[in-house]
């Protein structure tokens, strides 16, 4: 029965199904929720600071959540399970560029799995009432919305992410910079975007968002055919953000395609490693779990 | 450069089809929306320049490819076109060029004729040199009708004049306003006519045909015996087809004949055939006289031909004719004019009449009876001559005969075949029959046009007004009748009238042959049988009551016994072997000579073969073989290296497309240097 459960609920991951839900709130609780359904594997179990129920001692518990006083009183182990009550702010930073509108093959293009992503990550913030802000971006500051616990966040978040509409080209630093400003040291920063920016630049824009002792994680979201072109004859390709056409035979540049991005991304992956941010890659045809599983990790470490 | 099928450039538009296509692609290809191109412009500074210089190499090469094959396929020739340069075909009209009967010569018109069909009429012209140079077709002019004239005019007489031949083709040059002038020499290119250096005007090139296509002996001339007359006087008449043509440094060939060690030379003009040779060589003694008739050149080397001959000097035949001073006699002295100084064999007297009466007929071969005056002691005469097998020739010149003639004719009645006609008093109107005409004589007329007479003739053998029996020979009828009586020959009346009319006789050019024949057939000379050397030959020999058995005697004396091929009644065939040596073959029955055969040559030995001339200063040898249109034009046809071209960019085009399929080099290639990167090596520097 519980086997069952845990089919269901990974469906409900598929970010195939999920694009099939029109409404992006009832999209983020399925998401959440299938995720959540399927934790008992996981080890990421309880953050919360307020006392919330006992359970009986298990081998491995921490001794440190032993409530010796019940002992006392029992003569029985019991740990003591708490709700977290954090002051973490998290902020999603959503790339909107218009590159984000690409789809390639599949049914669901970027910009719809990142909306997706990010509902469900702050879902899942606010589930465990941590302040969750949102950032919209392009070529500049599109939609800025301050964390907050509030009960009626959420919605004002879905709604942002719904109006956001992939447009215009990636200016990294000054939207970084921009960002960096607004928001105080020691939060967490989550930045869904394809990163088709130079990664030299990424690095230094990036750079600026951690340098507030951010916990930094970046969810780099790409088609499949952005990551190995499609082995077709001559096209042309139309950049979907500066409108440049490149005529070209991907099938005879895939390797050279490859090396390319595989230099970019370890150019990337060499920045961010200095200032301990976290890459995750994501495919669009990935389910959700992989990327809050590594929400989850990196909300872990800040602890 | 020209093309000589240039009907193939047409395919070099299919050259554009690769362009059309990459063009129709490029425009119909509509944009598909990327996410970035940022990667991609990365890679377009290197994997896709790459990938455009390669794309461009190879859509060069593909149209290369077409347009080398296109224009392969026109034929494409390198140098100077048949329109380029003013070209003279010069035949050589030389008298060598006559040789061979004539095919040295159809070999050069053929020649001339390939090279005018591949040059353009409006630059091209043939003329004839020989002694000087004569223009056939001038520019501009049709070729057929010069061709033709060529064909049909022959070679001439005299020498090729190389300078004046060049002089004049240069000048001519001159005339048209050419300063440059080719001229193809179509010639047997005889060593004699060419010195060793041309003087070759400078506006001039000279290109050679030779004839043959290739150096060798192309005749100075050619000698043939075809038959031999003897005669004891000292003369010996050879019936030889001779031919000589050319020199050598300037000094002409020369004919000769040599014998038993001595020599004489032949004066046969230069291009020129002939047919008889009557040479007096000082011969008196019958017997077997050996020769050569020898074509050389002024050293003495042997340059064509040689026929070794025998002939057998036969014994001087004694005639006496006998004729009434007059007309008639002078016209048969005029016919027996040749025979006078013992050319053909005769020693010829004559006579009265009254002289016949004395004459001892011990001393004569045959006796000659020339006119109608007959007494009846001559006629006694005449018979006692043939009867003792002598030789007789009766022209009657009258076409009624009186009792004399009818004296003469009676006794002879006996020997003509068939039945002869009953005669006597009181058979009045009878005897008039036909008696057909048929000798061993008829034969020998055959190579004289044959036998003038009526062979089927009439005889009225009794005139009863007259009271005694008359023959009556219409005029033209001859009779003759045949008489063996002498051993190994036979003597032979013969009595005819006179046609064609006697004042014709000594016009007629058959009569001194004819006359000559009969003559000798009634001396029993008999010619020897011509053996062609290496061969084998049929003989008929009679098988009659005198025996079978023949024997052939050899020139060492030896003798072979002969067997029949086939008998059949009377006569017998015997097949002889080859003989090989011109001599004299004697066939015998018994001790009785039946046929001689004379080994005369036939077939003449060819003499060595020597090169034709080969002129330094001519530029151009064009053989037979050689691919006309491009000779002509003296260009070089390029398309089989056009071909291995097409070759060599299929094969790159292949392996560009390989290239191409798998991809360009990574961008950034790992060179190895010592353990460390690319990178970090230029890193620590």
């Amino acid at each position: 029965m519980r086997g069952k459960e845990a089919r269901a609920a990974e469906g409900l991951l598929d970010p195939i199904l999920v694009s099939r839900i029109r409404s992006l709130s009832l999209r983020a609780r399925l998401v959440v929720e299938g995720f959540i359904a399927g934790m008992h594997r996981s080890p990421y179990h309880g953050f919360s600071a307020e006392f919330r129920e006992h359970r009986a001692y298990q081998p491995s518990d921490p001794p440190r959540l032993v409530d010796w006083r019940l002992f006392a009183r029992s003569d029985r182990l019991y740990v003591k399970q708490f709700t977290d009550e954090t002051n973490l702010r998290a902020y999603l930073l959503v790339d909107s560029s218009a590159s984000m509108a690409y789809k390639g093959n599949g049914p669901v293009s970027k910009i719809d799995y990142a909306r997706s992503l990010a509902a469900s990550l702050a879902l899942l913030l606010l589930k465990q009432r941590d302040a969750v802000g949102l950032a919209i971006f392009g070529d500049s500051l599109q939609s800025w919305v301050r964390p907050s616990t509030s009960s009626g966040h959420l919605e004002r978040l879905l709604i942002e992410l719904v109006r956001a509409e992939p447009r215009g080209g990636t200016r990294p630093l000054e939207v970084f910079v921009n960002i960096a400003g607004r928001i105080p040291p020691r939060g967490m920063v989550i930045l869904i975007s394809d990163l088709l920016v130079p990664s030299d630049v990424l690095v230094t824009a990036l750079r600026h968002l951690a340098s507030g002792k951010h916990e930094l994680l970046v969810m780099r979201i790409l088609d499949r055919t952005e990551r190995v072109l499609a082995d077709t004859g001559i096209v042309t390709l139309k950049d979907m953000e500066t409108g440049e056409n490149l005529t070209t035979r991907p099938s005879l540049i895939r390797k050279a395609y490859a090396t390319a991005l595989a230099e970019a991304w370890r150019v990337l992956e060499d920045g961010l490693g200095r200032f301990r941010a976290h890459l995750v890659d994501i495919d669009t045809s990935d389910d959700f779990s992989t990327a809050l599983a590594a929400f989850l990790s990196s909300r872990t470490r800040m602890r | 450069m020209t093309f000589l099928s240039p009907g193939f450039l047409f395919a070099v538009l299919g050259a554009t089809v690769p362009v059309i296509i990459h063009l129709l692609a490029r425009r119909a290809r509509r944009a598909k929306p990327f996410s970035s191109l940022l990667f991609l412009r990365e890679i377009e500074q290197t994997a896709l320049r790459w990938l455009k210089v390669h794309q461009r190499r190879l859509l060069m090469l593909r149209i290369m490819i077409l347009v080398a094959a296109a224009v392969a396929l026109a034929r494409p020739t390198c140098g100077s076109g048949p329109g380029d340069v003013l070209t003279l075909v010069v035949v050589d009209r030389s008298a060598s060029m006559g040789a061979r009967e004539g095919a040295v010569w159809r070999k050069a018109v053929e020649q001339a004729s390939r090279f005018m069909t591949a040059m353009p009429r409006t630059r091209s012209g043939l003329a004839t040199a020989g002694d000087g140079i004569s223009m056939l077709a001038p520019l501009g002019s049709q070729p057929e009708d010069a061709l033709l004239r060529l064909e049909n005019m022959g070679p001439g007489s005299g020498a090729l004049n190389v300078p004046l031949m060049l002089t004049r083709v240069a000048s001519w040059a001159r005339s048209q306003g050419e300063d440059h002038v080719r001229m193809i020499l179509v010639s047997d290119f005889q060593p004699g006519n060419w010195s060793e250096a041309l003087d070759i005007p400078e506006e001039m090139e000279l290109w050679g045909a030779p004839v043959d296509g290739t150096p060798t002996n192309i005749g100075l001339g050619q000698t043939k015996v075809t038959g031999v007359v003897g005669g004891e006087a000292g003369s010996i008449r050879l019936e030889a087809v001779v031919e000589r043509y050319g020199e050598r440094n300037g000094e002409p060939n020369v004919v000769t004949l040599r014998w038993e060690g001595l020599l004489r030379e032949i004066d046969v003009p230069a291009g020129e055939r002939v047919s008889h040779l009557d040479l007096s060589l000082g011969r008196t003694r019958p017997g077997l006289l050996r020769g050569e008739l020898v074509v050389h050149d002024p050293q003495g080397i042997v340059v064509d031909n040689k026929c070794v001959f025998a002939v057998d000097v036969p014994r001087t035949r004694r005639v006496l004719v006998i004729g009434t001073e007059g007309e008639e006699m002078r016209r048969v002295r005029l016919a027996l004019d040749p025979f006078r100084d013992g050319a053909s064999g005769f020693l010829v007297a004559y006579g009265t009449r009254r002289e016949l009466e004395s004459a001892r007929l011990e001393s004569l071969d045959s006796l000659v009876l020339v006119g109608g005056d007959l007494t009846g002691a001559c006629a006694r005469k005449i018979l006692a001559a043939w009867e003792h097998g002598l030789g007789v020739v009766v022209i009657a010149t009258h076409p009624s005969m009186n009792a004399a003639w009818a004296g003469l004719y009676l006794p002879l009645f006996g020997a003509l075949p068939g039945d002869p006609p009953v005669m006597g008093p009181g058979r009045e109107g009878w005897g008039e029959g036909s008696v057909e005409f048929d000798h061993p004589l008829l034969s020998e007329f055959r190579g004289l046009g044959g036998f003038p007479f009526p062979t089927v003739w009439r005889v009225r053998t009794w005139d009863s007004t007259a009271g005694y029996p008359l023959i009556s020979l219409p005029n033209g009828y001859p009779l003759l009748v045949e008489n063996d009586t002498r051993e190994g020959a036979s003597s032979l009346l013969w009595l005819t009238g006179l046609t064609p009319p006697w004042s014709d006789w000594s016009g007629r050019s058959s009569f001194v042959p004819l006359f000559r024949l009969a003559v000798a057939y009634v001396c029993g000379i008999r010619s020897p049988v011509e053996l062609v050397l290496g061969e084998e030959k049929n003989v008929e020999l009679p098988c009659d009551d005198g025996g079978c058995s023949y024997s052939m005697e050899m020139p060492d004396g030896s003798r072979l016994n002969l067997y029949p091929e086939t008998i059949s009644p009377g006569r017998m065939t015997v097949r002889l072997g080859p003989v090989h040596d011109p001599d004299l073959y004697i066939i015998r029955r018994g001790n009785e000579i039946v046929a001689l055969y004379q080994g005369v040559v036939a077939e003449c030995e060819r003499g060595p073969s020597f090169p034709s001339a080969r002129p330094s200063g001519i530029t151009r040898w064009l053989g037979e073989s050689d691919d006309l249109e491009s000779i002509s034009s003296g260009r070089f046809e390029a398309t089989s290296l056009l071909l291995l071209l097409v070759v060599v960019l299929v094969l790159t085009e292949t392996e560009l497309t390989t290239r191409l399929s798998a991809g360009p080099p990574p961008k950034h290639g790992r060179i190895d240097l010592a353990g460390e990167s690319h990178d970090g090596y230029l890193g620590r520097l």
